[in-house]
């Protein structure tokens, strides 16, 4: 019975999704999906409608645990939308069970290796003797970075800092570790700078219907710098991160969404996030949007598990699985 | 009375005594009269008045009025002025809209096939009575549904052949009085659809039931409940303290607007509208009767209104191949001002009203409606009614033609978002939707 379930079952999922999401480190929607997929596991419902709702239940939770978050969103939607197909064609509820579990297993598998197809992909694009504009932390853009290296590109670094979180300084690190030339600018800096890339790329936390991108603050800045300059800019996402949504502006983005690195608690260089504001600003009103909007337009091209495709395509693909 | 008539008409007009003015109009009346006698004798001597009335396109009215020569470039051409044009010839041969039709609206070309449900409508389109393309398409459904209920097939025949052929003079003479639009024709289609896989073993009340139940579906399904499905997507995107500009009228745009007072959203309308059909009056009187705070404008107030707006809510006539959106003419000037100042525009539109056609400007397709509309002064009813517009009598000036066009075509990238009945989606995935709903429209 879904009330006899009880919170503690949800606040099972939503404790293991943290997990997930801290110590796998697994990107915000495969830890919805998977947390989702363990909550199947265990479930203790004898029918199929008991489970389905069970699990839109579980989904609510995880949606109030990390409010405002569209890549969690996203991994939810996936899941019900897997889910149903899965169980399209089921007898019983056993038989339901296992192969969700089983083909939802090979998901998440399929899914975390995502991130190298895109590097494959997306190494390609970088040519030697040139400098790439980055910002905030990806690992998408590490792992493509690296895939570049191995190839024998030979590439510069700018990186913006990403003020609040700074995480910026994180991405220079890492670089750095690897052994390329980088520098940290300002994000002041960047319409200052332009001149000197040859190419920007981003992450993104989640990718809109019409291709536009939600990501750490600070990037729509950039691409409107890196637009009026004529230089190409290249998103590096996941496929599992485009979600139905259709944002007509920075107004339609959730208000107080954290960023997944916030959320996850443990964001890199994350020193001034913490409000510590110097002495006699403490009455001065802030405001710090974690998260913006890149609308396609400014977008060149999507480097995706899928493949490679123009913004708008994004549409087609959320079709292909949303119908 | 006198103080709102334009001056210079006005005087001649002032001078006449009233019988004077009376004679006048009877003469005019006369002239109208021998005109449209003339233009019936020639009619008569060539083909039955059902193929003349579908074929000749443009032929009809025109060919009988007296020729009169124009100049379309009067002071600089003297060839020109040596050759005499009928207007017809001139937009035939000189104008770049010479491609489209335009409704000729007699009815007394109508056969005697035509089913008097069908004569009716047909003048209710033609005096725009009946305006808007959903309540033209229901309309058009519920007038077949009456042909198909008083419809016999005739003997050696059976209905799946037989009833198309009976359709389409109906058809031929609505399209007479106005020309149809897109979601009208993907109607057609469905109706013309379902009669030919009727089993041919059924009896004809059975098929006659059939259809009619299959007609009130799509009614139901692409219409009615497709509006339902849109107001609350579209009602989404309506939150406190916007300010949402509309243009002209739209059924659902009406409908959300009023569903969102409803249920306590506090907003702002501004209606801003066009001539000649200046439909935003009453959009603006319903919404106003309701409680809801609207400011009304006509189009030329445009770029200085869009500096208040918050978002932009359009219905459409017709969603293009390319995702460009046919609507009432005027609302592309109104998307443009909107993108100009990053006023996101939302657009409401039925996927029954999608078209693979790919149209990149007005010009290609479009519908030219009676110039009379705009020639008159319909400003008010305190006129004097016999006080005569500046422009009337432009068939007799050389060199001046009036042009109303009926639609234009808003480019994908100047609209945000386009709500349809499965959902939100950008206009740039409009291709993929006919893709994977191609069955929708019935092509």
């Amino acid at each position: 019975m879904p009330t006899q379930q009880g919170d503690t079952t949800y606040e099972e999922t939503v404790t293991h999704f943290r997990d997930l999401v801290s110590t796998r480190s697994l990107p915000f929607p495969v830890a919805a999906f998977a947390s989702l997929l363990e909550h199947a596991r265990r479930s203790q419902a004898l029918t199929i409608s008991e489970l389905t709702h069970s699990l839109s239940e579980a989904s609510t939770h995880l949606r109030l645990a990390v409010s405002g978050s569209w890549p969690l969103e996203a991994g939810c939607m996936l899941f019900k939308r897997f889910f149903a197909t899965v169980t399209a064609n089921s007898v019983d509820l056993e038989m339901g069970r296992r192969d969700l579990l089983r083909r939802g297993d090979q998901y998440v598998a399929t899914a975390c290796t995502a991130r190298e197809t895109i590097a494959g992909l997306a190494a390609n694009f970088i040519k030697d003797d040139t400098t790439i504009l980055l910002h905030s932390y990806s690992r998408v853009i590490l792992a493509l970075l690296e895939e570049a290296l191995r190839k024998g590109k030979r590439f510069s670094v700018l990186v913006a800092e990403a003020s609040p979180t700074c995480s910026g300084k994180e991405t220079a690190k890492v670089l750095k570790s690897m052994g390329v030339t980088v520098r940290l600018i300002p994000d002041a800096a960047v319409a200052a700078l332009i001149h000197m890339v040859d190419a920007v790329w981003l992450g993104a936390e989640a990718v809109a219907e019409n291709g536009g991108l939600v990501s750490q603050v600070g990037t729509r800045q950039l691409a409107v710098v890196a637009k009026e300059a004529s230089k190409p800019l290249f998103a590096a996402v996941e496929s599992y991160k485009f979600v139905r949504k259709l944002p007509l502006g920075q107004a339609d983005l959730p208000v107080d969404a954290p960023t997944a690195l916030q959320a996850q608690g443990e964001s890199p260089g994350n020193e001034a996030s913490k409000d510590t504001q110097p002495d006699g600003e403490e009455d001065i009103e802030w405001i710090k949007p974690a998260i913006d909007f890149t609308p396609p337009e400014l977008v060149t091209l999507l480097v995706t598990d899928l493949g490679v495709m123009a913004p708008s395509a994004v549409g087609d693909e959320l079709f292909r699985i949303y119908g | 009375m006198d103080g709102t008539a334009v001056p210079a008409v006005k005087k001649s007009q002032k001078d006449m005594t009233k019988a004077e003015r009376k004679a006048l109009q009877d003469q005019q009346r006369a002239e109208k009269q021998a005109r449209r006698a003339a233009v019936l004798a020639e009619r008569g001597g060539g083909g039955s008045p059902a193929s003349s009335g579908h074929g000749k396109s443009g032929a009809g009215k025109t060919s009988g009025t007296p020729t009169i020569p124009i100049t379309p470039t009067a002071p600089t051409s003297t060839a020109s002025t040596s050759t005499s044009y009928s207007r017809n010839e001139y937009w035939e041969q000189a104008s770049l809209l010479s491609h489209i039709e335009q409704a000729k609206g007699e009815t007394h070309l109508a056969g005697r096939e035509v089913h008097p449900a069908i004569l009716q409508l047909g003048l209710l389109y033609k005096q725009r009575r009946i305006c808007g393309g959903n309540a033209r398409c229901v309309a058009m459904l519920t007038g077949f549904k009456r042909v198909i209920q008083d419809y016999q097939t005739p003997e050696h025949s059976v209905m799946p052949r037989h009833l198309p052929t009976h359709l389409s003079p109906q058809i031929t003479f609505l399209v007479s009085m106005r020309p149809m639009s897109v979601g009208m024709g993907n109607a057609i289609r469905y109706v013309k659809y379902e009669i030919s896989i009727l089993p041919p073993e059924w009896s004809e009340d059975q098929s006659k039931e059939h259809l009619i139940q299959r007609i009130d579906d799509f009614i139901r399904e692409r219409i009615t409940l497709a509006d339902q499905e849109i107001m609350e997507a579209a009602l989404d995107r309506i939150i406190d303290g916007d300010v949402i500009a509309v243009y002209g009228r739209s059924s659902i745009v009406e409908r959300t607007l009023l569903e969102a007072h409803r249920q306590g959203r506090q907003f702002r309308v501004i209606v801003i509208d066009g001539r000649p059909l200046n439909e935003g009056r009453w959009l603006a009187k319903i919404l106003s009767d309701k409680g809801i705070q609207v400011l009304y404008t006509e189009i030329h107030g445009l770029s200085y209104i869009m500096e208040e707006a918050t978002k932009v809510l359009f219905g459409a006539h017709a969603i293009l191949g390319n995702g460009a959106i046919l609507g009432r003419v005027g609302m592309a000037a109104v998307a443009l001002a909107a993108k100009g100042r990053r006023v996101p525009v939302v657009v409401c539109a039925e996927t029954y009203k999608m078209t693979e056609r790919v149209q990149l400007d007005a010009y290609v397709h479009n519908e030219i409606g009676p110039a009379e509309l705009l020639v008159k002064q319909k400003r008010d009813a305190t006129a004097q009614p016999e006080a005569k517009a500046p422009l009337e009598g432009w068939e007799e000036r050389p060199g001046l033609e009036v042009l109303n066009l009926m639609y234009d075509v808003t480019p994908v990238d100047w609209v945000g978002v386009l709500i349809t009945d499965v959902g939100p989606v950008p206009c740039s995935s409009v291709p993929v939707l006919l893709r994977e709903y191609r069955p929708m429209t019935y092509q």
